[in-house]
């Protein structure tokens, strides 16, 4: 599959959007930490009907706030996108929440934390908010969560020969879950993908590799490799360094031990 | 970076799909056998709620005897309830022997699986903050948080459990999760990724759907009466449904004819009250197959019992196939089974088409007087030969499935 990104948006480890990552993906900055109970301030809500400003929890804030920047980039308008929302873990907060409530002697969940635990609540709120009616998709496969929606957003612009939003999001746990399931950073990375056009734009080609022995690629900066490596979102992370500086890139997303996709960027 | 111009909502054209082996394990017991005969004598599953030490004033439909299921030692890091249920699913209408012999005709790594949940097995997880440590809240050690909670645990077990290589994941839009799979392996199928691809549901049990739908004030203190003009909600339940579907038709006694996809963009909990984005649903299945409403003969519907889903459904139904549409709900035999919501529509419609009949509503005794469709309440002797169901979950996602025999969409 031939195709190309037209809008990015990003949010998390302590960046605000997309231009502040390009930078210090471009300077060699490092990313930085914002824990959980922080994370509110930082995201962009005001675009949500006030009732579901209201409810929504941090991740529908956090994939949302990625998304409003990757249509504006691409300078389209969100109700024509179908939607693919790929997180490995959903809402944490409010899943910790509801296991501890449900765990009391008088065991309860609120009506607002029980619609605000289902896997789309992100797209749900989205498409209310924008008002769009395309099929929406929310998916997950643990750690090769961001492969698989790269894939799934991939063959929907593909077949539908049109422009696909795409986001991977993860929250950390709060604790006790932490411990069972580390994700050590909120990370949301929203694309706009597309067929290919021809000789116009850069190129970005997915194929599914038979065997992989090249391993995970890593990333030259420690700190950027970290999260990378402690978030499922980051695991884009490569292919966010190699557009901002211009560079071709080739690597493997491991969809498990032994196979991923092949995936190959070259700048226009 | 280059500006592309926006498009009309279209349904891509993706292909039909044979689908050559099928199974579902619901509250009427394992396989497709116990639910025909189930649907046939007209004899409910559901039962008082009596899951667990769960104090609710509702019915809901279990799966019996899971606790006694055991999995293969080697995948014993996958043992919750929800893979009791996938395992006892697989053991059932010879499905993973056609499994095996699809791995022969294409290669294990041809073959994907993606399944539909919405909760997965969160209940171990639940049931582990039970245990946490009374001074450091720590849970109990090892979670094995990847196996069985996690979204993607189900569709993991039964690519082990099978011996598959394909790409899988799974796929989470709450209660239309295991009709939008059809739809994801018809992609799978149409980019050459995949020659195969298992899909289906699989949805037990837990504290969180019970007593969130309760919270939502949308359990029926009985068994649910869809479609009832008293219904007062819906009934729980667990079920585990797979599919087979191959790009090949040839060998298939059952076809994939359409998916439908759409959002609502209304409310988190609440359909839209006209079933806007149902309606699209429906249509956009139809486009999909180029098939006319007329040659629908029957739908299953989502017909969870509670007020406003059966209301925005009827509504829905008489804009895309004007009054007097042919439907039933089957939720009144199985409850609702949630994110196997989907495939247990979809191996009920099936097994009316193979087997000449129509399932009436169950428990309904008077209809709501402001419906329009042929809301059947008893059985028909006349089977189906195209049918469609539907799925709607939280978040105002939609999927209708239509499918029925290949020469009826050649």
């Amino acid at each position: 599959m031939k195709l190309s990104i037209s809008g990015i948006g990003f949010v998390g480890a302590a960046m605000a959007d997309w231009s502040e990552t390009r930078d210090a993906l471009r300077t060699g900055a490092e990313p930085g930490h914002m824990p959980l109970a922080e994370l509110g301030r930082a995201l962009n809500a005001d675009r949500l009907p006030r009732t579901e400003r209201r409810r929504a929890g941090k991740s529908t804030r956090l994939a949302m706030t990625a998304c409003w920047q990757a249509v504006e980039a691409a300078g389209l308008d969100p109700a024509t996108l179908p939607m693919v929302f790929a997180s490995s873990t959903g809402d944490t907060e409010v899943l910790s929440q509801s296991c501890a409530s449900l765990a009391e002697p008088e065991p309860m969940i609120s009506p607002i934390r029980f619609h605000n635990s289902v896997h789309n609540a992100a797209s749900g709120y989205w498409s209310i908010s924008v008002g769009a009616q395309e099929p929406a998709t929310a998916i997950a496969a643990h750690n090769e969560t961001a492969a698989v929606g790269l894939l799934e957003a991939a063959m929907q612009a593909t077949l539908g020969n049109r422009p696909v939003l795409l986001v991977v999001y993860d929250l950390p746990f709060p604790e006790p879950m932490h411990q069972a399931e580390p994700i050590s950073e909120p990370l949301a990375i929203a694309l706009v993908i597309q067929p290919a056009q021809d000789g116009d734009a850069d190129q970005l080609t997915l194929e599914l590799a038979a065997e992989t022995d090249r391993g995970d690629p890593g990333m030259a900066d420690p700190a950027w490799e970290r999260l990378r490596r402690e978030v499922p979102a980051g695991r884009l992370l490569p292919l966010l360094e190699a557009m901002v500086r211009g560079e071709p890139c080739e690597f493997p997303l491991p969809l498990d031990e032994t196979r991923g996709l092949d995936l190959s960027y070259q700048p226009k | 970076m280059s500006v592309p111009s926006a498009r009309p909502s279209l349904s891509p054209r993706l292909p039909q799909l044979g689908i050559t082996a099928l199974t579902a394990t619901t509250a009427a017991g394992p396989g497709q056998g116990a639910l025909l005969d189930a649907l046939r004598d007209r004899r409910g599953a559901l039962a008082p709620c009596d899951f667990l030490d769960v104090d609710l004033p509702t019915w809901i439909g279990r799966v019996a005897d899971l606790e006694s299921v055991s999995l293969p030692s080697d995948l014993g890091d996958y043992d919750c309830r929800n893979n009791r249920l996938a395992e006892l699913g697989l053991q059932q209408d010879g499905f993973a022997e056609a499994v095996a012999a699809a791995v022969q005709r294409h290669g294990a790594e041809r073959i994907g699986v993606i399944l539909g949940t919405s909760t997965s097995g969160i209940l171990h997880t639940e049931l582990a903050f039970r245990e946490r440590d009374p001074e450091t809240g720590a849970l109990p050690s090892p979670l094995h948080y990847a196996t069985t909670h996690e979204l993607s645990s189900a569709p993991r077990y039964v690519r082990e459990r099978l011996g598959l290589k394909g790409p899988i994941y799974a796929v989470s839009t709450a209660c239309s999760s295991s009709g939008k799979v059809f739809a994801s392996a018809q992609r799978l199928i149409a980019t050459g990724l995949c020659d195969a691809v298992v899909v289906g549901g699989v949805d037990s049990l837990c504290l969180t759907t019970l007593y969130g739908f309760a919270s939502l004030e949308l359990t029926s203190t009985g068994p649910c009466r869809p479609g009832d003009a008293t219904r007062d909600g819906i009934s729980i339940g667990e079920a585990a449904g797979f599919a087979l579907v191959e790009a090949d038709r040839a060998e298939a006694a059952l076809c994939l004819f359409g998916v439908g996809e759409s959002v609502d963009a209304h409310h988190m909990s609440t359909p839209h009250p006209e079933g806007r984005g149902a309606q699209l649903a429906m249509q956009r299945a139809l486009d999909a197959a180029s098939l006319d409403p007329k040659s629908v003969d029957y739908v299953n519907l989502h017909g969870t019992a509670s007020r406003v889903n059966d209301a925005a459904e009827d509504r829905a139904l008489e804009s895309v196939f004007g009054p007097g549409q042919v439907c039933s709900s089957t939720k009144g035999w199985t409850g609702h089974t949630l994110g196997a919501a989907g495939i247990t529509g979809l191996v009920t419609g099936v097994l009316a088409i193979e087997h000449g009949f129509l399932p009436g509503t169950l428990n309904t005794e008077q209809l709501d007087p402001t419906f329009t469709a042929d809301y059947l309440l008893a059985n028909r002797d006349k089977g189906p030969t195209r049918v469609m169901t539907n799925s709607f979950g939280f978040g105002g996602n939609n999927c209708s499935l239509l499918f029925g025999r290949p020469e009826e969409n050649a």
